[in-house]
């Protein structure tokens, strides 16, 4: 048994509202530079729909991610090392910037002239790419939000491949959810063996990095992640990515997504796991890879696992961190919460709770007929999982590679803590009894309660400090960190040209 | 004036690109890298271009190095000079038509698509330009050698070797050498010279040890 130890991030899709808050303090502090205006480290994006980019989830079309071999062990999708040193004239899988979108601003200058004007003056957009004007804003990094345009545009979303989707058109079928997206930090990370240079690595907390002084742009990675979250600056020719907030992590703080998170849905803590079982577990059976993943997480408050864990030189704050980590409960103890898309075995360390999504006239319907009647039997919360929304089918094409159980799992533990806490706070049942069926106990429940709804900051993140970084003022170099602009400062060049001072 | 280019600007443009590659790794290491327009526009232009153009001018670059430094007795057990001077025009038009039609279609996107058109400096430009006028110059010199005798041909490697020897006056051998093989001579040691100030440089990071690595039997 090999212990290593992962900052994890848990994002409870029930709370989200999209408000693209994380999206928009991440870019602020981390991408508004020159070549990267396209590139959004963290974005949310309306689902079901293509995404960002275009359709990221057929791998057909990027090759992203691994395929298990014959011989049980996995290999690039994108193909063998030859392969990949063949493509580094052209790749061609690699997404182009039209698959995101045509970045652009807008001449806020133009409305302020001394020219009088017989109508209104109004702000025409600029490409970033091109400089110049452009006729219309056709495209942007979440452009079918909150159900916008027809459903035929939004039905070329992978993850509804094998759902009929007769009927989602209309309006009172139709359903949506917001997935907030960032670089996993994979433990199997796919990236890592398609960069020739070796630039990119896993640091001991998890954090996936690319060394930007020995990235040499041959692009692999971009098209070797799964999630389309390495990105490549087409002014400094060189990929970047989402840096987990790392110098907040060193020091205790969370990442700034999750900082400004209006919602509180977003849970950051430390787990320990055994890293000799990774390539068994990247190449298990379709089926059970969640189950795998989940078992290589191991229980930080076993006295066994504890005392391995100091023996192999975790420190003593990480392990304490990991018996207070909320993601821990989340992912493994009350298993609510699925990794991303896991049928791309690069075990994805950024995991997400499944969204209750009830019919309203039918929760109506039911507060008519009163708590007296709800008490009176045991509720069949599978059947009320069932009656909602949001297939579980796409759900688990989304978290569990396309099994529903265990997401109808997931789902019917969170309508029984609802009905739990509903018994105790509206019906004053002190000791409400507990349904058996779902496997929790009362006091599990009580927890679950205070992570889920409370969610108070102290529980949310429970990250230890790096022991080495304390005392240092991060902030100070948030947008320089480790990327040179080679033209003029871009933020300073705004402040000139642009009364807004930024992109 | 001929003694200087052909005698000396050799020399001098060999020092200077010992000491800018050394220079540019050491002090700017981190700029040695590809600077692909790909992901600006993903077109076929570029898929073809790019994929022709490295193909072919990694086998000029190997067939520069044979045709022109491989000394005679490493080869006449094998081939005869005549028939070494036969490969060279097959291999040679072969490669350099493959290379002639990548650089085209690269030096056309470079002019015309709008993406990488915003997002090219002069630089870019001349440097496509002097790429295709070398691969030009190239293939016409080539038409020279089919049009000329064998001692035409064995002059060029007569002057190459007399230089990596430190021959005196090697550069009389070329005395006579057409205007298209001059050209080409005289814009290849100018790319000698920018190489290291350009994005050439790519050539040094190319991954080798990721490829080798592929190739070592494990456990």
């Amino acid at each position: 048994m090999k212990i290593k130890s992962q900052i994890a991030m848990v994002l409870n899709l029930d709370k989200c509202i999209g408000c693209h808050t994380c999206s928009v303090t991440c870019k602020n502090v981390w991408t508004s530079r020159r070549g990267l205006e396209y590139a959004w480290w963290n974005n949310v994006e309306t689902k079901p729909g293509p995404g960002y980019p275009k359709t990221w989830e057929n791998q057909e079309k990027y090759r992203g991610g691994w395929v298990r071999r014959k011989d049980g062990s996995t290999e690039l999708r994108l193909g063998n090392r030859p392969r990949v040193m063949s493509q580094l004239f052209s790749n061609p899988y690699l997404p182009q910037v039209e698959d995101y979108y045509e970045p652009f601003t807008f001449d806020f200058s133009s409305l302020k002239g001394k020219r009088r004007m017989k109508t209104p003056p109004s702000a025409r957009p600029f490409s970033m790419i091109t400089g110049k004007q452009m006729d219309k804003v056709q495209d942007g990094p979440n452009w079918e939000d909150d159900l916008a345009g027809t459903f035929d545009q939004r039905k070329s979303d992978p993850n509804l491949h094998d759902i009929d989707t007769q009927g989602f058109a209309e309006f009172e079928r139709t359903f949506m959810l917001y997935v907030p997206r960032l670089c996993e930090h994979c433990l199997h990370p796919a990236c890592i063996p398609s960069c020739s240079s070796g630039a990119i690595y896993k640091r001991k907390d998890g954090v996936v990095l690319i060394n930007q002084d020995r990235c040499r742009g041959w692009r692999q990675c971009i098209s070797a992640c799964p999630y389309k979250k390495i990105y490549f600056n087409y002014k400094r020719m060189k990929s970047e990515k989402c840096v987990f907030c790392y110098p907040r992590i060193e020091d205790g703080q969370p990442t700034v997504c999750s900082e400004t998170c209006v919602g509180r849905m977003r849970y950051l803590g430390v787990i320990l796991y055994d890293s000799e079982k990774i390539d068994e577990y990247a190449a298990a059976d379709e089926r059970d890879l969640v189950r795998c993943q989940r078992e290589m997480i191991l229980d930080p408050n076993d006295p066994e696992v504890v005392v391995e864990a100091e023996r192999q030189g975790i420190s003593h704050n990480y392990i304490m961190a990991a018996q207070k980590s909320p993601v821990y409960k989340l992912m493994k103890e009350w298993a609510i919460a699925f990794p991303l898309h896991p049928e791309y075995r690069t075990l994805p360390m950024v995991w997400y709770v499944p969204a209750m999504s009830p019919k309203v006239e039918e929760v109506a319907a039911e507060e008519q007929k009163g708590p007296a009647d709800a008490a009176a039997g045991e509720m069949d919360y599978f059947a009320k999982v069932d009656e909602m929304r949001i297939p579980a089918q796409y759900f688990a094409n989304l978290l569990t590679a396309g099994d529903p159980q265990p997401i109808r799992e997931a789902l019917a533990k969170l309508v029984a803590l609802r009905e739990y806490m509903r018994r105790k706070t509206v019906d004053g049942d002190d000791q409400p009894s507990v349904p058996e069926a779902i496997g929790l106990t009362a006091a599990q429940y009580d927890d679950m309660y205070r992570l889920l709804a409370i969610a108070d900051y102290n529980d949310r993140f429970v990250i230890p400090t790096d022991p080495k970084q304390q005392g240092s003022h991060h902030f100070d170099e948030r947008t320089g960190l480790g990327f040179d602009d080679e033209e003029e400062n871009f933020v300073e060049g705004c402040k000139r040209h642009n009364i807004f001072g930024g992109i | 004036m001929h003694t200087f280019l052909f005698q000396y600007l050799p020399y001098i443009a060999g020092t200077l690109f010992i000491c800018g590659v050394t220079y540019r790794i050491a002090a700017q290491g981190n700029t040695v890298q590809a600077y692909s327009s790909q992901f600006l526009s993903n077109d076929s232009l570029l898929k073809w271009g790019s994929n022709l153009f490295h193909v072919g001018i990694i086998l000029v670059f190997f067939g520069h190095i044979f045709g022109l430094l491989a000394p005679e007795w490493s080869y006449d057990w094998l081939i005869t000079n005549e028939q070494k001077r036969q490969l060279a025009i097959v291999m040679g038009s072969g490669a350099g038509l493959i290379t002639l039609a990548g650089i085209s279609m690269l030096t056309l996107r470079r002019f015309t698509n709008r993406n990488v058109v915003a997002n090219s400096n002069f630089g870019d430009y001349l440097f496509v330009v002097i790429i295709f006028l070398q691969i030009v110059t190239g293939l016409m010199g080539t038409v020279e050698t089919i049009n000329s005798d064998l001692d035409h041909y064995m002059n060029l490697d007569r002057w190459a070797q007399g230089l990596f020897t430190f021959l005196p006056g090697a550069s009389d051998y070329i005395a006579d050498a057409s205007l298209p093989h001059k050209i080409h001579i005289l814009l290849g040691f100018l790319l000698v010279i920018i190489f290291p100030f350009t994005k050439l440089m790519h050539m040094v990071a190319i991954p080798v040890i990721y490829i080798i690595d592929f190739f070592i039997p494990r456990k």
